[in-house]
């Protein structure tokens, strides 16, 4: 069911709860082709006694028309009451040659009924868009049916035993008789077997008859003439459909449903038959009454007083607001109606207006519009050239009825020509081609937008009902005014019309009307050309395919809806105006979102990021070094570089994609020399170049590492800066091959009296890296054996450093004393070795793995080469065939393998090596898209696609064996395997890889380097200190995960994760080494949660420096989702002004005193208070540290007085929230935010779906994320369930 | 054949080489054809305006305490205030724009456009070894962006940059990297003739994204193909040994200097036309004497006189390196003239005043390039003429043939 049904519903249970008893069954009988002078009631010459009687005891209308005077436009216009260009319609549509198809937004009679309580079943001819091979349409179910049996079109191979028939959707093969009876058998079976008594009915018959080809039974036809005359079988079939309708009315009768059905009987269009139009001028296809006037009967017994003649111009585009009327249902909200409520003519109470004039457009012929007020028809001539060939159309024409043996000086010719019963096979050849011609070709909608009219004709019905006498000239003011209407009327429709095919637009334009009215009188005050505000209502595009207009009108309808605009200070909207304004645009922007969704996806083509790139490359070759630093820099626009439509491509990208595919295949096929794989010893004692060190004086940077008889001694914190001593390239050491590599250290602590600790880092001079990989913990009297490992490339080097090392006690440190004879703490190496690469055999086994069955001999040279046992072309093909499915994450079809190895050809032909050729074939593969993006159809994901964004998901990289091989076996449709594969992946320490990219970008840790703490101020972060800070938050977030502990711990928790460094750092005690554990926190503690984790504190410092500005609005749009608008132009520009004030909280509230600042700022400040009393790396604070004045601080920094920094100003971390709710400081404005709880555990579900499905909420979601909130809510938003919900839910698992 | 005034776009013809070579000493006399270049200078966290601007504008304006420190070059610069993009703001992320103009960045959904280098870039192509080259003094953060709004890395270590422009290779590395480059072009060409069959194979929804990637597969492979003829040709040698790097990102001084050493050399080879560099320094406390804070945090100085002198400190340093720049530029000559002569060397920043944030009223130096000099011109600092007619006006100076870049409205005069 589309959304709009359940919006409605929202609208319309109240009436449709009290009108229940006497609301009618309805029942729309309609005929193809009829002419207004064919039933007997009409003066024509068929016996059509059924229709004739349904006339007499109900209102026959003398002046109605169809919606257009061709087929699917006018049955367009009937369905929905609008005019059809607004519902995508312009002419005659052929389902396999056209995309155009009624929009799916459009709401129908059947699905107001249907809202209302009714059972709805549609009959026989459709033709406003079937699904036709490729080209998906919306189904009758879409459009409001319950039930349908019925065809695209015409019957074939005619109405007699017709061949073409489907009940919802399928064929039903042959069927006997004659189609308009066949039809009625039917509805009269759903009748009985499958309409719900207790509810009202609708049935929507369309009878095929009386349209070519033409067949009716003889007896019928011999009434009307010779079986051969083709009038007397036209007449035969609307008889033929009288006696069908017939046996439906005594079903009726026979069921006591008769007198409350409200039965509506008219045609499509006039009749192609100029001779059953009562002399009209035009036939079927014209815009003058030929081709519009048609029978209109009315009856209802009930409800309607019969027996009468009503001569009130009226049409089918008033059909959907006067069954409304007589049902006493709401019309639908907030969509444009074209026709009017006929209900005070039918019932006699009320008056009938007609708020705008009846008009019927035909853009693709010369009668492009007329229009309808009182006696007199306004007729437009179009004004613009469709590029269409009219010599071979009447070329055609010619040929044709030469055939048919029809006189070419016949009027009308075209018409007859196409419909008469004549055929052969050369007939059909030129018919097809003629048809092709004439019909509507989707191509011309922007030449038809463009266009307008060449002139006008007025005419007057009364006096000249046949439209012979212009009277333009005569009537200038009559015209005046009518050409007015017409033109304000026709751009109004264009601009509702849609593109076609929607591939290049998705919407059409939301209504203006109501809109316009609610901005009018709320909005354009503060909002229009003239003023400052960024948004302009005078330049808002209406059209909602254009993206910009789109993503305003959304904020527009959120700001509104929320009650956020108009501000508190302005008087609120009318209810009723903002109302409809607000359904109208909600439903517009629900359904250009869904439209957009259902032909595109939710999600574009998704890239690999480059964190991404490298770590698949790392699972399917089996390497480790760094490839993301290869790739340029993701966009940082949004939250995540995982959204696909902020990602960027560009040949900068293509470039580095094969510079990094090279680095990565260069480690992955190593032929290099066997390295030394055993255990070396790194012998700091006896290297020449660190004994430099050790005998060089102080002054000159010597005498700070000491060589004992079992160690060498390290006495400087900062070693980790300047590392040239214990680098181990220094010391002989180089890593000639990428791998794996054990690093085992033995290791004490030196002269100590507490606990020091142990570095090791990786770094290498050509990236500026350095990184720290690992760090333990020296107790004093206990030496450690601790190791490593980790994968090193080439140019890597690592080197050891200590930390934790407190001062002498008199607080001086290695640099005033020497190593020699300094009697403070160190860290002491005994033995170093370093051992790998860890391989088994060599070349090792990632190049076997993926040169699979070769050789391999070593060179004098001691490279290797490569030793085939099969053709090198079989060799790559068969590499390919292994490596490419892996890479694809899909099976690769049968020529794949072909394809991609046949680019070693040329290589090989140049004399190359294999693995030369092989290298080109890889490259190709990496730098494809196959590989680079994920691709999908719209709709549901495929089994690989959804294992591929699963993996993406939770382990950045491709899907394992397991789960590919249950893509395989089309396992991962079932929910159960797929919440098990949640489970497990997350179980995996892979998943690690999620948690540290969601988190460094969620909560923008990744920027935690970004400034440096000034050394003075906070001498106590270190490298140590920096892991521990980033560590804390992913096992907090993991634990979550883990325990499926709720979003309320983001707030506030009574835990967090602690190590020894950490533990000081927050002032928590008793937590011994450098291992991370769960840890309680004491009662008082104003830790938990996330926001005072170090790690988020240090994140939104300035550096030096806190201000609650930056850390109040990471609070407000990571946590609560809301960010605040970066400041308008020219609210930025109020500079701070600190020389007078004393503290960054008079600044601010300065600052706030300016009430375009204050908007915001009394939303940004308050949390950005609350975390004063942190300072920016995390440490609780009561004072603000100072390099200038202030007091000596008492407590002791590396076990000596601290003499860096003073103690200054106390801190104030009071505050008054947003709410008026006032607070003393973190641990009150925690309590405030736990009421938000919802709001965050919203957010936070917002990003987890953005993150994972490459796509942000978009409005069509909005309903289904509601809903998994909604669920969470009941597990307490417990974070692993809301994981599970995201996977299950149509967001992840629909492209 | 008057070898004297010798055309070198006529020997070009002459010679059937479709690309230029590297400009020579002594090929050629006549300093018209010389081509222009540009060199943009961004210093991303702005100048404290005080002591930039002088008080009046005109021919005559008083020197500043800034522009005193430029005096030597009074005769070849021009000073503009006035000047901006327009709809910038947001913090730092004018940072991003400063050479595109792109709107509103850092809004959601926002996408930067290509900027001014490389739309300079793009026109030359390559008749030099390099369209263009992008430096910057701390993290490989530029200013360069595509079309499609992607960042092209800034190249950050002053020895890498020596390497590939001038550092030979010998015969061997030549091939390697010949093949290399051979092989890269027969990939990309092979993924190109893929366009077709997975275009089709596309949904809707990718198709145009596809499409994307393949635009920019074609146009990297033509970058190859145009880098693959200079792959034969000789680097240019210069006398100069290769620079060491600094790794100490304090050292913000030595950083730029390294930098500003490179410009000369890259303008005397005629490697490259365009270069833009992106002074940042977001690590630490730079080691200027007298300063103790971190440069953004003085940036934000709040009107504080302390934290005002030690930011001057730091600004200073900075336009002394730009002195020190300019001195070489015009020490340096080829043809008859400086080299300053024919590169319009623009020093600004994207912030007018980093204590606000506010990004109107840019600092804007912009020197050499032949053109009239030697004041201080003053546009509305209420109302901002777009910066983009300053870049447009350097674009026709370079002899591109285009009437708008970005928001200009039109080409600036003085």
């Amino acid at each position: 069911m589309k959304p709009i049904l359940t919006f409605l519903c929202f609208l319309l249970p109240v009436c449709s709860v009290f009108a229940k008893d006497k609301q009618p069954n309805v029942l729309i009988l309609l005929a193809d082709d009829l002419g207004s002078k064919d039933l007997g009631c009409y003066g024509g010459p068929v016996k059509t006694p059924v229709l004739d009687g349904l006339a007499a005891r109900g209102v026959r209308f003398t002046d109605f028309h169809a919606g257009a005077a061709i087929c699917s436009p006018s049955r367009a216009t009937l369905l929905t009451g609008r005019q059809h260009l607004r519902t995508g319609i312009y002419g005659v549509l052929q389902d396999h040659m056209h995309d155009m198809h009624l929009l799916e937004r459009e709401v129908t009679i059947a699905e107001v009924l249907k809202e209302a309580g009714y059972g709805t079943a549609h009959f026989g001819k459709w033709h406003v868009g079937m699904t036709s091979g490729k080209r998906k349409k919306p189904s009758l179910q879409d459009h409001g049916f319950d039930y349908w049996f019925g065809l695209s079109n015409g019957a074939n191979p005619s109405h007699r035993n017709p061949t073409n028939f489907m009940r919802n959707g399928k064929p039903v093969g042959p069927m006997k008789g004659y189609s308009c009876q066949i039809v009625v058998s039917d509805a009269i079976n759903w009748l009985e077997t499958k309409a719900n008594p207790d509810q009202p009915f609708f049935m929507n018959i369309w009878f095929n008859e009386p349209h070519s080809k033409l067949a009716a039974p003889d007896e019928i036809t011999s009434i009307y003439g010779d079986l051969k005359d083709e009038g007397a079988l036209y007449s035969a079939t609307v008889d033929n459909t009288d006696r069908a309708i017939g046996r439906l009315v005594a079903k009726l009768k026979e069921t006591g449903k008769l007198d409350n059905t409200l039965i509506i009987y008219s045609s499509d269009h006039g009749s192609y038959r100029a001779d059953r139009n009562g002399g009209l001028k035009g036939n079927k296809g014209s815009n003058f009454q030929g081709g519009l006037r048609s029978p209109g009967i009315f009856f209802w017994p009930d409800g309607v007083r019969g027996d009468r003649i009503e001569s009130t111009p009226s049409g089918a585009v008033d059909l959907l607001p006067t069954i409304c009327g007589l049902a006493g249902i709401d019309k639908p909200k907030g969509v444009h109606l074209d026709g009017a409520d006929l209900s005070p003519l039918l019932i006699e109470k009320g008056t009938f207006t007609r708020a705008q004039p009846l008009l019927w457009l035909a853009p693709s012929s010369g009668h492009l519009a007329t229009l309808r007020e009182g006696n007199y028809t306004l007729m437009g001539y179009r004004g613009y050239r469709l590029p269409s060939n009219q010599a071979r159309k009447n070329e055609l024409l010619r040929q044709m009825a030469k055939l048919a043996g029809i006189d070419p000086s016949t009027p009308n010719l075209g018409s007859r020509v196409s419909n008469t019963t004549f055929t052969s096979p050369e007939y059909r050849r030129l018919k097809s081609e003629f048809v092709r011609l004439r019909t509507f070709q989707e191509a011309w909608i922007p030449t038809i937008k463009a266009g307008g009219f060449s002139g006008f004709a007025l005419y007057d019905l009364k006096a000249d009902p046949l439209q012979k006498k212009d009277i333009s000239k005569q009537r200038p003011k009559v015209t005046e005014k009518l050409k007015k209407k017409l033109l304000g009327l026709y751009r109004d429709v264009l601009e509702d019309a849609p593109d076609w095919p929607v591939s290049e637009k998705d919407a059409v334009s939301v209504p203006r009307e109501p809109l316009k009215a609610l901005v009018e009188a709320s909005c354009i005050d503060c909002h229009d050309a003239d003023t400052k505000t960024v948004l302009n209502f005078d330049d808002l595009s209406f059209d909602l395919a254009d993206a910009d207009a789109y993503e305003t009108w959304e904020k527009v309808f959120d700001m509104i809806d929320s009650g956020e605009m108009p501000p508190e200070k302005k008087p609120r909207p009318d209810p009723n105006l903002k109302n409809v304004a607000l359904e109208s645009l909600e439903r517009h922007l629900r359904d250009t979102s869904l439209a957009r969704q259902k032909r595109a996806g939710r999600t574009p083509a998704r890239r690999l990021t480059r964190a991404e790139y490298e770590y698949t490359m790392h699972d399917l070759l089996g390497i480790g070094g760094d490839l993301a630093s290869k790739l340029p820099p993701e966009n940082t626009s949004s939250t995540f570089d995982t959204i696909a439509a902020d990602q960027g491509i560009s040949p900068v990208h293509v470039r580095s994609y094969l510079v990094a595919a090279n680095a990565a295949i260069d480690e992955a096929i190593e032929l290099g020399r066997k390295p030394r794989m055993e255990p070396r010893l790194i012998d700091y004692r006896n290297n020449f170049y660190s004994s430099m060190w050790f005998e060089r004086e102080l002054r000159r940077g010597g005498n700070t590492v000491l060589r004992t008889d079992d160690a060498y001694v390290l006495f400087d914190n900062r070693a980790q800066r300047s590392p040239h001593t214990n680098q181990s390239n220094n010391m002989g050491i180089r890593f000639s091959v990428a791998g794996r590599y054990r690093i085992v250290a033995e290791a004490y602590a030196y002269q100590a009296k507490t606990p020091v600790t142990f570095c090791l880092y990786r770094a290498n001079d050509r990236a500026a890296k350095r990184e720290l990989i690992g760090s333990w913990q020296l107790d004093p009297g206990k030496p450690r054996r601790v190791e490593v490992e980790q994968y090193f490339r080439p140019g890597d080097f690592f080197f050891v450093a200590p930390s934790d090392l407190d001062a002498t006690l008199q607080g001086r440190d290695v640099f005033s004393i020497g190593a020699k004879g300094y009697p403070g703490e160190g860290v002491a190496i005994r033995r170093l070795t370093l051992e790998g690469p860890l391989e088994k055999q060599w070349p090792p086994e990632r190049t076997r793995d993926l040169l699979g069955d070769v050789e391999f001999r070593a060179g004098k040279d001691g490279r290797y080469a490569v030793l085939l046992r099969d053709q090198p072309l079989a060799r790559v093909a068969d590499v390919v065939s292994r490596i490419g499915p892996r890479a694809f994450r899909r099976p690769l079809e049968n020529n794949e393998p072909g394809n991609w190895s046949a680019l070693a050809k040329p290589v090989l032909a140049e004399g190359r090596s294999f693995d030369e050729a092989l290298r080109v074939v890889l490259r190709a593969m990496f730098s494809s898209p196959e590989f680079l993006y994920h691709q999908a159809e719209p709709g549901r994901l495929n089994d690989y696609a959804l294992a591929t964004r699963l993996s993406y998901f939770l382990w950045k990289s491709l899907p394992d064996d397991q789960l590919f091989l249950l893509a395989a076996e089309g396992k991962l449709s079932d929910q159960a395997i797929v919440a098990s594969e949640v489970d497990r992946m997350l179980d995996d320490e892979k998943s690690q890889r999620f948690v540290e990219d969601f988190l460094d970008q969620w909560l923008e840790l990744e920027g935690i380097d970004a400034t440096t703490p000034d050394e003075k101020l906070y001498p106590e972060w270190d490298d140590v200190l920096r892991q521990a800070t980033l560590e804390e938050t992913r096992r907090f977030f993991s634990e979550l995960i883990w325990e499926d502990r709720g979003v309320r711990e983001f707030i506030d928790s009574d835990f967090t994760f602690l190590n020894r460094r950490l533990a000081e750092h927050y002032g928590i005690p008793g937590v011994e080494g450098l291992k991370f554990r769960k840890v309680k926190l004491p009662a008082n503690s104003p830790r938990g949660g996330l926001l005072t984790q170090a790690s988020i504190l240090k994140v939104t410092a300035n550096g030096t420096n806190t201000s609650p500005v930056p850390r109040g609005r990471f609070v407000l749009a990571n946590l609560l989702g809301t960010p605040p608008s970066p400041p308008p132009p020219g609210a930025g520009a109020v500079e701070p002004d600190t020389r007078g004030t004393t503290t960054i909280r008079e600044e601010l509230a300065a600052h706030r005193s300016v009430e375009s600042c204050n908007r915001c700022h009394r939303e940004i400040d308050p949390p950005g208070f609350a975390l004063e009393s942190f300072n920016p790396i995390g440490g609780f604070r009561t004072r603000y540290r100072s390099t200038g004045k202030g007091d000596r601080p008492t407590t002791k920094l590396f076990g000596r007085a601290v003499r860096e920094y003073r103690l200054g100003p106390r801190v104030d971390a009071s505050g008054t929230a947003a709410g008026g709710e006032k607070f003393a400081g973190i641990r009150d404005f925690k309590r405030l935010l736990l009421k938000k709880e919802e709001q965050i555990a919203g957010h936070v579900l917002n990003q987890l779906i953005a993150y994972a499905t490459g796509a942000e909420i978009q409005f069509a979601d909005r309903e289904e994320r509601d809903g998994i909130l909604e669920a969470a809510r009941r597990d307490g938003y417990g974070l692993r369930a809301m994981i599970h919900s995201v996977v299950q839910s149509d967001m992840f698992r629909n492209k | 054949m008057h070898s004297s005034t010798l055309n070198r776009r006529t020997f070009l013809k002459a010679s059937g080489i479709s690309l230029a070579l590297p400009w020579l000493e002594g090929f050629g006399k006549s300093a018209e054809s010389l081509p222009k270049r540009a060199l943009f200078i961004c210093n991303t966290l702005g100048f404290y305006s005080p002591s930039f601007y002088p008080a009046k504008s005109g021919p005559n304006y008083v020197a500043s305490e800034y522009l005193s420190l430029l005096q030597e070059h009074r005769d070849d610069l021009t000073v503009f205030s006035g000047l901006s993009h327009p709809d910038q703001g947001g913090e730092h992320q004018c940072e991003m724009t400063w050479l595109s103009a792109a709107r509103n960045p850092g809004r959601d959904g926002f996408r930067n456009s290509i900027s001014v280098d490389q739309f300079a870039a793009r026109q030359l192509g390559y008749v030099t070894r390099f369209p263009s080259l992008s430096l910057s003094s701390d993290w490989p953060m530029s200013q360069a962006y595509t079309e499609n709004g992607v960042m092209i890395p800034a190249m950050d270590r002053p020895s890498g940059v020596f390497t590939r422009l001038f550092l030979q290779g010998n015969s061997n590395e030549v091939a390697r990297e010949k093949k290399k480059l051979s092989d890269g072009r027969s990939i990309l060409d092979s993924l190109g003739a893929q366009r077709g069959r997975l275009l089709r194979k596309a949904s809707p929804g990718d198709r145009e994204r596809l499409d994307a990637y393949f635009e920019a597969v074609r146009e990297a492979e033509r970058d190859l193909s145009e880098a693959g003829v200079w792959i034969d040709r000789p680097r240019p040698k210069v006398d100069a040994s290769i620079p060491e790097d600094i790794s100490d990102k304090a050292d913000l001084v030595g950083r730029i200097e390294l930098l500003f050493k490179l410009v000369p050399l890259i303008i005397q080879t005629d490697s490259s036309r365009v270069i833009s560099i992106v002074i940042q320094n977001n690590h630490g406390i730079p080691r200027v004497n007298g300063v103790a804070l971190e440069h953004h945090n003085l940036s934000h100085h709040g009107r504080d006189p302390e934290k005002i002198g030690q930011l001057m400190k730091i600004e200073r340093a900075i336009l002394g390196c730009f002195d020190g720049l300019l001195h070489r530029m015009k020490g340096q000559r080829e043809a008859g003239a400086t080299l300053l002569d024919h590169t319009m060397t623009l020093l600004g920043s994207n912030l007018g005043n980093a204590a606000a944030h506010d990004p109107r009223n840019n600092p804007i130096i912009l020197a050499g390039g032949k053109l009239k000099h030697g004041g201080y011109v003053a546009h509305r600092r209420d109302e901002n003429t777009p910066l983009c007619n300053l870049f447009l006006r350097m674009l026709q100076e370079m002899g591109m043939e285009t009437e708008v870049f970005a928001t200009s409205s039109s080409s600036l005069d003085w």
